[in-house]
This record gives structure tokens, C-alpha cells and sequence, in this order.
């Protein structure tokens, strides 16, 4: 089974309370791998990376996959600043920017 | 080498650093970059010296260390007239390096290091100076490490680490690793900040660049700055330990069991794979700086001689190589043919390799220079402003050395007599501060090294008049501008008024173009009265073998370097040779002198069938060389020709050929100053359209 978490528009230190708690709960509700989509995300900030790098850290926790699907611009170049595109899963969307 | 052979090269290197630096910091001003190249340059010596035992002038260097050390550490305000004393220091270093301790110099050292005490003298009571560490170290030495811990309030109080991190890896080659710490799965709180970064930069950034990062920061955040040597090992354990992924108890206990660290110490649990793999990142950063300067290191100092005699070497092997061609040829042997063929190819790359190894940029010799224009500046009372161009143009070793005396006389030339002293430029509508620029370029196979100044110029009727008063020229000459500029090169000929310490003895532009010529290479002045004068130098990029094209005069064989040779064309016999053995040549539609080898070394000898005309260029005029046959190029190693034919004009040296004759080599400058240049024709003639005639 996999679950879908869509990011909101912004994942920044305005926003990660909320999405921290949605995120959280999705995770818990559902098994299996994760995908985290970001179709509708325009801004990401450092505040952001750490709560994906944390929901990331907790999904391989329970030994189960997690994706990024449709990484925006904002977000792969916060991923290649902290040098954490690899551990992201954005490796693809790094080369290809 | 010895020890303190050494030394001594090695100080003189610092020395000429701390020389091109000086400099830098009088004309632009203080700077880390500048006083910390300085201070290595003196704590160096100063080291080394007393390793060899050279006590004075570890003493020396150790009051001027301590200076320089409180300059850089801001301690002490840079003021102007440090310049004058810090060269002066430079200067007796020199001295205090290759003499021994006479109480002359020691008295010159106390009254240096008086005029230096007074700077940093509340800085004495203080031990001797601070161990070197450097505020902005060489980048071959090691790499910044940066463990940067954000307060955890960081994100509520609007202070995002992106843009912080964003900037350092900005800065140059870096490698960053972010870990989160100090979270409880429990108590994850997203708006608190858990990340720590491990940063390593490259070390030719500047630490005061880094800090600057995190100005607004840095009274909250975490952040220590260390500069790590390369010669320390990275150790994958240290790293993760640094980057906070585990701590070092755990990582302890984990490598118990011999295992590959990473592996294993994720799969104890101990550090995820991510860790692991930033962490790697951080190791083959330090694992490929240190190959890099691994690289840079892995070249060896070869004392000179041995690269003469090296080179003496290849001359003789191209010699024996010749000869086996040449025994090859006449016996028509196949086999031998071959291998002489391989011979050639080798000995080719060998001479090549060789002359590659002693090629040096020219550009080590523009401090010494830079150094002369200063000095001179000061002394003349001047504005001279010295611009160099093309530092990285490579020549012989031996080109080099013998280049740095006519190029002393020609800048000195153009400091005395060029440049005006500010009122004068002023007056005449120039800015007050002159310029001199020396440029090095490959023109053509061959080294151009052109020194232009925008002074004065030549004063064309001063040098007509003084010629006339000497009698280099008569009344019924008839000379261009062009040519009478050329006339400051004849033997004893000054304008000077009087004679001075810079130049003016009368001497100088004729050892400038002897010296020159020596090398094979020729000079060429052009001058516009009040807007400057212009040298150009054209050398051989060496000194040792040259290509040339052998040519047969009545079975005599000479070899005229290629160099200077424009083409070659048959005479034609309706051109009759005139009694002295010149000629006219028509080719391209010009009319060009030819001078006849046999003629004008007396060889007896049948007048050849198809005689050729070999069309050189010396010294910017074309002319001919008739010779009976052009037997084709050759590779020709250049041997003096003794004290026997010091005298002989015409010729530069003598070479082997491969069938043990000896063959002159022509020097086509000298020939066309001593037989064409006296006939008056050859200027007009050269550019004279031959229809019009």
C-alpha cells in the first residue's frame, strides 16, 4: 500500500507546524512506502528541508520507502545547498536542473 | 646540494617573494594577502637559519618576524615609510644569507632592527612571536573545517540557515554535510532548529570571507572555524563524530569487530547510510586535495650544471644521430636507414624533453625588475610606473640568464633619458606618473620582448649632431629618423650631458645589441619624439641547437639558421654580380641586395650551374645570401668557434655534421651590418617597386 501526502504551497518555518502534524498522521495512519508530492509546492526554506530530512528519517524508521514526487525548483536547490539531494531521493532531479 | 646550498636558494626564493610583495603593498596598498606572504617569506628564513646554523641571520629575521607579526595581527598600523625599512630588511637578508657574520653587518642589523623596534614596541615584554598560523593560509597546505551548530530558536526568530549555508558554498570548493541533532522522536518540534552542518572549504579562502557569513549570527550560533593541515588523516570515525551522527564512544565500540567502518557502523545502527555518505564526501575532498598537492610537490630541484651538461648531452647525441643517417644515405643501407629513422624520432623527443625542462617563465625575472624602477624612481626623483605583460612566456634557462643585463640597460635607459621627471610631463600635457611596459611574447619560434615607454623619445638631430661629432656618420650621409636612432647603438656613442650612476657612460646600447646578437637574437628601436620609445628584442628560444638549412658554397658547407629565412630563390644569371659580390634579386616584385658567400669568404671555386638565393630577414631588412646549393635542413647544435676566430664576422659558430666535417653557421645580422648595410643602396632599394626601375 502506499500513501500520497501532497505538500502544501509553501514548506517554510510559516507553515511546518501544520504540515508537520498532517504529515505525521498520514504516515501513522497508513503502511507501506510514502510519497511525498510536492506538485503544488512553490517555497521551500532551510525550516523545510529539516521537516522533510525528519519525516524521511521516521518512514525508513519503519523500514518503509519514501519518494519526493514532482520536486519544485525551490526545493532541489535547498536539497543541493545543504548537500542533501542524495538523501532526498533527488539525485534525478539534481541533474537534470 | 647541501644543506646550505639549499637554504640559500630556497631563502633567495622567499626573499624575491617577499621583494615582488613589498612592492605590491607600496603601490596598492596593505593588505592580509600582502603582510601575510611577508611574514611567511621572513618566519621562514628565520626557521631555516637557525636549522643550518646560520644564527645571525635567524636573529635578524626573528626581530623583523616579531614586526611583521604585530602588523598583520593589527597591532601595529601599517604606515608608508614601513615599505623602505621592510625592503631595506629584505635587502641586508640577502647580504646577511651569503656572508658571514662581520660586525659590519651585524651593526647594519641592530640599526635595521632599531628602526623596526619602535613600531611594535609595546609588544616586547611579549615571548618571541606567535608559532605561523596562518589568517589565510596557502591553499596547498590544508583546508577549512567549519562545525556550525544554529541556536535552536534560529527559525522562530526568522534567521533561516539557508541562505548562511547558501553563501559559504559560494565562496569556492566546498563540501557541506548536514546531520540533525538532539531531536527525541517524541518531541520533534519543526519549528526548532536541530541541524548541524560540517563544512569544509578550500583554505585559500579567506577567513575573515568565511566569518563574514555569519555576521548576523554569530553571537548565537555555534560556529568554530579550525584550519586543518593535509597532513592529517581523515578518518571516517573522526568525521561522523564531528558531523554529530554518533559519538565517538559508540563508533569506539563499533569498530571492535574489524569490519569496513561505514558498513559496518550502519549496520550496527550506529549512523545511517547518509551519514556515511556525506561523509565519504568530506574524506575524498581532503583525499583529493591532497593528491593535488601531492602532484604539485612531486618535482625535484636539479642543480643547473647538470641540465648544461644534460644538454651538452642531447647536442652530441644529435651529432652521432646525424652521422648515422648521413653512413646510412651514402651506403644506401636499408636496414640502417630504419633504425636511423627511429634514431631521429627519438632523439628528437629527447631534445625536446629537454629543452622543456629548461624553460622558465620569464615572469621570475619581472620582481628584479620592478624592484629597478622603484629604486630608480626614488633616486631620479620620478613617477614611473613599471606594466608587465605575458609573465608566463617560457625561455631557455640560458636565454634567460644572458637577458637580464641588456634588459637592466634598456630599462635604465628608459628611466634616465625616456621618462620626464613629473613637471615636464605635466607641462607637456601628460599625466605626471610615466610608464614603462616590458611584455614578453612567442613571436614566430622565436621570444619577443618588447620595453616601451611613453617619455621623451629619441631626440633625432641631438644623435644626428653627436654622430657627426664622433664620426660615425659624415655630412654626406643621408639617413632617415629610423636610421639615425639606430646610430645610439654604435660603440662609445652617449647624448647624455653628463654621466650618471643609472646610464650614460656611452656604453650601454652597444653591450645591450652585442649582448643580444651573442644570443642570435636581434634589436630593433623605433622612437616618436615626446611620445616614447620603443625596444623590441628578438631572441632564439635557445641558445644550444637550432634548425637550420645547410647550403653548399663551392663543396664548403654552411648552415643559416631558419629562423631568420624567408625563402629561398633561384638567381637569375641576366643578374649580374657587381665586383664586391653583390647582387640585386628580383623577388615579389621588389628588388632585394644579395651579398655572394663565395665571394665574400674568398672560396675558391667554378661558378655554380643553378646558383640560389637564400632571402633572410635580420633585423627587420630582407636581403640575399647567393650560395651554389641548398642541400636541406638540418638540425645544427651550435659550438663556439674559439679564441681563434673570436674576430671573424659573419659567422656565429661552428657545428658537426654527421659526417665529422665542421660547417659554419652564418649570423645573417652581422652580414647584413657589415657588407649590405655600407652599400647605402639597401633600405632604398628593398622597398623600391622593380618596375619602377
Amino acid at each position: 500500500m502506499m500513501t500520497n501526502i501532497t505538500f502544501p504551497k509553501e514548506v517554510t518555518i510559516f507553515t511546518v507546524d501544520k504540515t508537520y502534524a498532517e504529515c505525521v498522521s498520514a504516515i501513522d495512519s497508513h503502511k507501506g512506502s510514502v510519497i511525498f508530492d510536492f506538485q503544488d509546492t512553490e517555497e521551500v526554506d532551510g525550516c523545510g528541508i529539516q521537516l522533510l530530512l525528519y519525516l524521511f528519517s521516521i518512514v525508513h524508521q519503519r523500514n518503509d520507502a519514501v519518494t519526493i514526487a514532482h520536486p519544485c525548483e525551490s526545493l532541489v536547490d535547498a536539497a543541493v545547498v545543504f548537500n542533501v539531494a542524495d538523501v532526498l531521493g533527488l539525485s534525478s532531479a539534481t541533474e537534470s536542473t | 646540494m647541501n644543506l646550505l646550498d639549499t637554504f640559500i636558494e630556497e631563502a633567495e626564493e622567499h626573499l624575491s617573494a617577499m621583494e615582488a610583495s613589498l612592492l605590491e603593498l607600496e603601490e596598492n596598498g596593505v593588505s592580509d594577502d600582502i603582510i601575510n606572504t611577508v611574514f611567511r617569506a621572513m618566519h621562514t628564513i628565520k626557521g631555516s637559519a637557525g636549522m643550518v646554523g646560520l644564527d645571525h641571520v635567524s636573529y635578524f629575521a626573528h626581530h623583523i618576524e616579531s614586526f611583521l607579526d604585530a602588523l598583520r595581527d593589527g597591532r601595529v598600523i601599517y604606515d608608508n615609510d614601513m615599505v623602505a625599512v621592510l625592503m631595506d630588511a629584505r635587502d641586508h637578508i640577502n647580504t646577511l644569507v651569503n656572508n658571514d657574520a662581520t660586525s659590519e653587518l651585524m651593526a647594519v642589523s641592530e640599526q635595521l632592527i632599531a628602526k623596526v623596534t619602535p613600531w611594535y614596541e609595546s609588544d616586547l615584554t611579549s615571548a618571541s612571536p606567535t608559532p605561523f598560523k596562518s589568517n589565510e593560509p596557502e591553499d596547498s597546505l590544508g583546508y577549512w573545517q567549519l562545525i556550525v551548530s544554529p541556536h535552536s530558536d534560529s527559525f522562530k526568530e526568522s534567521f533561516d540557515v539557508l541562505p548562511v549555508i547558501r553563501e559559504l558554498s559560494e565562496l569556492g570548493e566546498c563540501v557541506v554535510s548536514t546531520t540533525l541533532i538532539n531531536h527525541d522522536d517524541a518531541e520533534f518540534i519543526p519549528t526548532r532548529c536541530y541541524m548541524k552542518f560540517v563544512i569544509l572549504l578550500d583554505g585559500a579562502i579567506e577567513q575573515d570571507l568565511i566569518m563574514s557569513a555569519f555576521m548576523f549570527v554569530e553571537d548565537d550560533w555555534e560556529i568554530a572555524c579550525e584550519f586543518m593541515s593535509l597532513d592529517e588523516e581523515r578518518r571516517l570515525g573522526d568525521i561522523l563524530v564531528s558531523m554529530g551522527a554518533a559519538d565517538g564512544e559508540a563508533i569506539e565500540s563499533a569498530l571492535t569487530e574489524q569490519k569496513r567502518a561505514g558498513e559496518f557502523l550502519t549496520e550496527k545502527g550506529v549512523v545511517t547510510a547518509q551519514n556515511v555518505s556525506q561523509a565519504l564526501e568530506q574524506q575524498s575532498f581532503v583525499e583529493e586535495k591532497q593528491a593535488h598537492v601531492a602532484k604539485k610537490q612531486a618535482s625535484v630541484k636539479v642543480a643547473a650544471d647538470k641540465l648544461d651538461k644534460l644538454l651538452d648531452l642531447v647536442g652530441e647525441l644529435v651529432i652521432v644521430q646525424s652521422a648515422v643517417n648521413q653512413h646510412a644515405d651514402t651506403n644506401e643501407d636499408m636496414a640502417l636507414t630504419n633504425i636511423g629513422e627511429e634514431l631521429s624520432r627519438l632523439t628528437t623527443e629527447i631534445r625536446d624533453t629537454t629543452f622543456g625542462i629548461r624553460m622558465l617563465p620569464i615572469g621570475s625575472t619581472f620582481g628584479r625588475y620592478r624592484r629597478l624602477i622603484r629604486d630608480l624612481s626614488q633616486s631620479l626623483g620620478k613617477k614611473v610606473k613599471l606594466e608587465t605583460k605575458g609573465a608566463d612566456t617560457e625561455v631557455d634557462k640560458m636565454v634567460l640568464e644572458s637577458l637580464n643585463d641588456p634588459l637592466i640597460h634598456l630599462l635604465r635607459n628608459s628611466m634616465d633619458h625616456g621618462v620626464e621627471s613629473p613637471h615636464v610631463r605635466l607641462e607637456s600635457g601628460k599625466s605626471e606618473t610615466g610608464t614603462i611596459n616590458l611584455e614578453a611574447s612567442h613571436r614566430n619560434g622565436q621570444v619577443s620582448i618588447v620595453i616601451r615607454d611613453d617619455g621623451a623619445g629619441l631626440n633625432t638631430q641631438r644623435i644626428k649632431e653627436k654622430a657627426l661629432s664622433k664620426g660615425i656618420i659624415s655630412d654626406d650621409d643621408t639617413l632617415s629618423d629610423h636610421d639615425i636612432h639606430q646610430l645610439i647603438f654604435a660603440p662609445g656613442f652617449s647624448t647624455a650631458s653628463e654621466i650618471s650612476d643609472v646610464s650614460g657612460r656611452g656604453v650601454g646600447m652597444d653591450v645591450v645589441k652585442t649582448s643580444i646578437e651573442n644570443m642570435q637574437g636581434s634589436i630593433n628601436l623605433s622612437s616618436i619624439q615626446s611620445e616614447g620609445t620603443t625596444t623590441e628584442i628578438l631572441l632564439p628560444l635557445t641558445l644550444a641547437i637550432i634548425d637550420g638549412l645547410m647550403v653548399d658554397v663551392a663543396g664548403e658547407v654552411f648552415i643559416i639558421p631558419l629562423s631568420s629565412i624567408e625563402e629561398c630563390v633561384e638567381v637569375n644569371h641576366d643578374q649580374p654580380e657587381r665586383e664586391d659580390g653583390s647582387h640585386l634579386i628580383k623577388t615579389r616584385g621588389r628588388l632585394v641586395p644579395a651579398l655572394s658567400l663565395k665571394h665574400h669568404f674568398s672560396i675558391k671555386g667554378a661558378p655554380a650551374n643553378y646558383p640560389q638565393c637564400v632571402i633572410v630577414n635580420a633585423a627587420e631588412h630582407r636581403f640575399g645570401l647567393i650560395v651554389d646549393n641548398v642541400i636541406g635542413q638540418h638540425q645544427t647544435v651550435i659550438k663556439s668557434l674559439g679564441k681563434l676566430y673570436h674576430n671573424v664576422r659573419g659567422l656565429i659558430g661552428s657545428t658537426i655534421l654527421g659526417n665529422g666535417d665542421v660547417a659554419m653557421i652564418i649570423d645573417a645580422a652581422q652580414l647584413f651590418e657589415d657588407v649590405i648595410l655600407p652599400t647605402k643602396y639597401s633600405s632604398s632599394m628593398e622597398t623600391t617597386n622593380a618596375d619602377e626601375n
